[in-house]
């Protein structure tokens, strides 16, 4: 508690010997010089020759001025006294700091600091304004380097890039050789019924991308299944002898 | 059934192009809708010779000629468009072989008949394809063709080699594939590329009769009789390079495996319980037909509910059913070739079903409707940009995977806006049947069948070989023909064309 007490007044050394006579006396000297100031500093000499024998003296006329309860007896029951006074003279200073500092905020406050380390970005991208001339600049170059059409809002168009560069500029797919021969004749055949020629087109398009996610989602399904039969399919089983050729 | 003369039966048949023909209403009594029927020259002379001798025998004999059975269907409660034949038609119980008919879902007084779906429900073709080419397999091609039969029991009475008890099988009948990749034996990416992915969802085993199952159990993971088989195939033309390529057939010569079977004896009971049940309900709610056996039952009525999730649950007995017999196929050409599936890239190419009943969304008359699709011995056969196919197949249409006879050659189409438009998004399913099966035995002998297959240099296995000659390509009409009309008329595009080197039959 003492060393609590020690710690909220932010004293240097919290672990303190109070047993220690030099160090206990330091300590009242740093508590007035610090915190309770009831002197002013040319009256704080006597306390401050801890060495002398007067210095018991000093003490005793200094509790007196602080009212110190008479009935503690020994040097701990007072310490812890004047210690307390040093606080509450430091929280009615700084009342509305203090003020809202409840137990339980304390404790919150000391949860969300565990469970959520406060970690220093690495990322230079979270520093990046999105919006500047000089960002949408590059992202157009990249977009005509790449061949992604112009769209008026440029992050649409940064979308677009990602997923190039992640479908056909990754390692795998570098590897692939083009493909030769026709490409899907996606004018042919059945239609979507649309009266407007764009919409007809765009909604073809759309029709192959769904043909190409519904790949993706199957495989996702079938790597499940796989996955299930591992864990509770057995070796499949025949018994040749049970087996009957019919006439 | 209304009796006329040949000439004056003539009067209702139109033609509508060199590949179709209209069936007029009062061909047969209380046609709701007009019937059309899809032939080619060739295949035209088999229907009005079928037509020609039924009224010689005063309607007395076997079943009903096609055209016939088509118009009666057309008189079925609820349906709408057309009542539509496809190039492979031949007679069949109730409904023709090769007859689709759409049911509005919101007509109360709309019917789902057992007819309309067949016996082998969900009765379908697998293709696999593999990197090996036609060079690699020929000088293994007879002991593949052994090895594959040792994998894959057939025949009458076959029992499969994948264990299974009464409690894996409820799981696998509502399960469907899901149970096939949870047991480990297919691929995550098989389930992709297979018709509803390889699951009816409304299936309930608890609709399924304790008969069913008994006969179910032993049977899953084996091809069955009948015109049922698997083939080794080699790509022997490619008519839509872009397409194909899609597929992963990027060469003539490359090899792939075709997988020709259904519900086995499973199925067969769902429909023959269902049956019986039907003709219960049609005298409660008096439902007339023009053919007894075209029993039906309204589709919200109990009976009608129960059979469509008893069927339901017997197509994931076939898909179970075919999906264990990719696994096999997988092991046995891992063994031969001493390397693992993966590295063969044995993938499902694709997996159709061309005997089932199904709940689909279709423009009639500029409006979008919810039809009950009942497709018997005819495929599904999406265009383009159907949200119902795979995301591979979403540019070039859904495969449709046409198995010939023992023998002859197979094809892979692909579906069209056209055939979306004009039968619902439905084309041919094989060769479809041009003599009867007792006919064949008394006219073919087996012998010659087995010569033949050896003069082609094709590898064959047999379980029986006295029932071969049912199915011997004498016996069915021509597919090219079939194939071609459907590319002709437009309902489907043709992509592939592949012929066999092993053959393995019950």
């Amino acid at each position: 508690m003492l060393r609590n007490k020690l710690v909220s007044l932010g004293h240097p050394n919290p672990e303190v010997n109070t047993q220690d006579m030099k160090s206990f006396r330091n300590l009242i000297v740093w508590l007035e010089d610090q915190h309770i100031r009831n002197y002013k500093i040319e009256d704080r000499a006597g306390l401050r020759k801890i060495t002398s024998p007067e210095w018991s003296k000093a003490f005793e006329k200094y509790k007196e001025d602080l009212n110190c309860p008479k009935e503690l007896k020994t040097e701990l029951e007072q310490l812890k006294w004047i210690l307390s006074y040093a606080i509450k003279l430091e929280y009615s200073d700084n009342l509305d700091k203090y003020r809202s500092m409840t137990s339980e905020k304390i404790r919150e406050a000391e949860k969300s600091q565990s469970s959520a380390p406060s970690v220093k970005s690495v990322n230079p991208f979270d520093n990046l304004d999105f919006t500047s001339p000089q960002f949408e600049a590059g992202v157009r170059t990249l977009a005509l380097k790449l061949n992604v059409p112009h769209h008026p809002d440029h992050l649409i168009v940064l979308g677009a890039i990602s997923r190039v560069i992640k479908d056909n500029l990754n390692k795998e797919a570098l590897k692939i050789s083009i493909p030769e021969g026709k490409p899907f004749p996606i004018f042919d055949g059945q239609g979507m019924n649309q009266n407007d020629a764009d919409i007809e087109t765009a909604s073809r398009i759309l029709r192959l991308l769904q043909v190409q996610s519904l790949r993706e989602i199957q495989t996702v399904i079938n790597e499940t299944i796989v996955e299930c039969q591992d864990l509770i399919t057995t070796e499949p089983k025949t018994d040749t002898r049970l087996g009957k050729v019919g006439f | 059934m209304v009796v006329r003369k040949y000439e004056d039966e003539l009067k209702y048949i139109e033609r509508i192009s060199d590949y179709s023909w209209r069936i007029k209403k009062g061909f047969q009594e209380n046609m709701n809708v007009e019937g059309i029927f899809y032939v080619n020259k060739n295949l035209e002379a088999l229907m009005f010779e079928e037509l020609r001798n039924s009224c010689r025998s005063d309607g007395i004999g076997g079943f009903l000629p096609g055209m016939k059975q088509i118009a009666n269907v057309a008189a079925l409660p609820g349906i709408v468009g057309k009542s539509v034949g496809l190039p492979d038609i031949h007679s069949g119980y109730g409904f023709a072989i090769g007859n689709m008919a759409a049911f509005d879902m919101n007509n109360p007084l709309s019917i789902v008949s057992p007819g309309g779906v067949g016996f082998d429900i969900n009765c379908g073709v697998r293709l696999l394809r593999t990197n090996l080419f036609e060079k690699d397999v020929r000088p293994v091609q007879e002991q593949l063709a052994q090895s594959l039969f040792d994998h894959i029991p057939v025949g009458v009475g076959s029992k499969g080699i994948i264990p299974m008890n009464a409690r894996d099988l409820e799981e696998a009948l509502e399960m469907g594939m899901d149970w096939s990749l949870r047991e480990g034996y297919v691929w995550a990416e098989d389930k992709e590329h297979c018709e509803e992915y390889g699951r009816m969802l409304n299936a309930d085993p608890s609709k399924v009769s304790v008969r069913a199952k008994k006969r179910g159990l032993p049977q899953l993971g084996t091809l069955g009789a009948g015109n049922h088989y698997a083939e080794i195939q080699v790509v022997d033309e490619i008519y839509d390079k872009w397409a194909a390529s899609k597929m992963g057939i990027e060469e003539t010569g490359q090899v792939c495996v075709m997988i020709h079977s259904g519900s086995r004896g499973f199925g067969h009971q769902v429909a023959t319980d269902a049956l019986v049940e039907m003709e219960k309900a049609m005298k409660r709610d008096k439902i007339e037909t023009n053919d007894r056996q075209l029993a039906c039952a309204r589709i919200n009525s109990e009976e009608g509910q129960n059979y469509l999730k008893a069927m339901a649950a017997a197509g994931n007995f076939a898909w179970v059913n075919r999906s264990s017999m990719t696994f096999l196929t997988r092991q046995a050409f891992a063994k031969q070739f001493n390397t693992t599936p993966d590295d063969l890239d044995m993938h499902v190419i694709y997996d159709v079903s061309h005997n089932i009943a199904k709940i689909e969304n279709h423009v009639v008359d500029g409006k979008e409707m919810k039809l009950l699709v009942h497709r018997k011995g005819s495929t599904r056969a999406f265009p383009p940009h159907h949200p119902s196919i795979p995301v591979d197949y979403q540019l070039t249409g859904q495969p449709v995977l046409v198995g010939g006879t023992m023998g002859t050659c197979s094809y892979i189409l692909t579906g069209t806006e056209k055939g979306l438009t004009e039968t619902f998004g439905s084309t041919c399913h094989g060769a479809g049947r041009a003599l009867s099966r007792a006919k064949s035995r008394r006219n073919i002998d087996y012998l010659d069948i087995l010569e033949q297959m050896k003069t082609k240099n094709i590898a064959i296995r047999v379980a029986s070989p006295k029932l071969v000659m049912e199915e011997a390509p004498e016996s069915y009409k021509n597919v090219t023909d079939v194939v071609d009309t459907c590319h002709s008329a437009g309902i489907s595009k043709k992509c592939v064309k592949l012929r066999p080197i092993a053959v393995i039959k019950g």
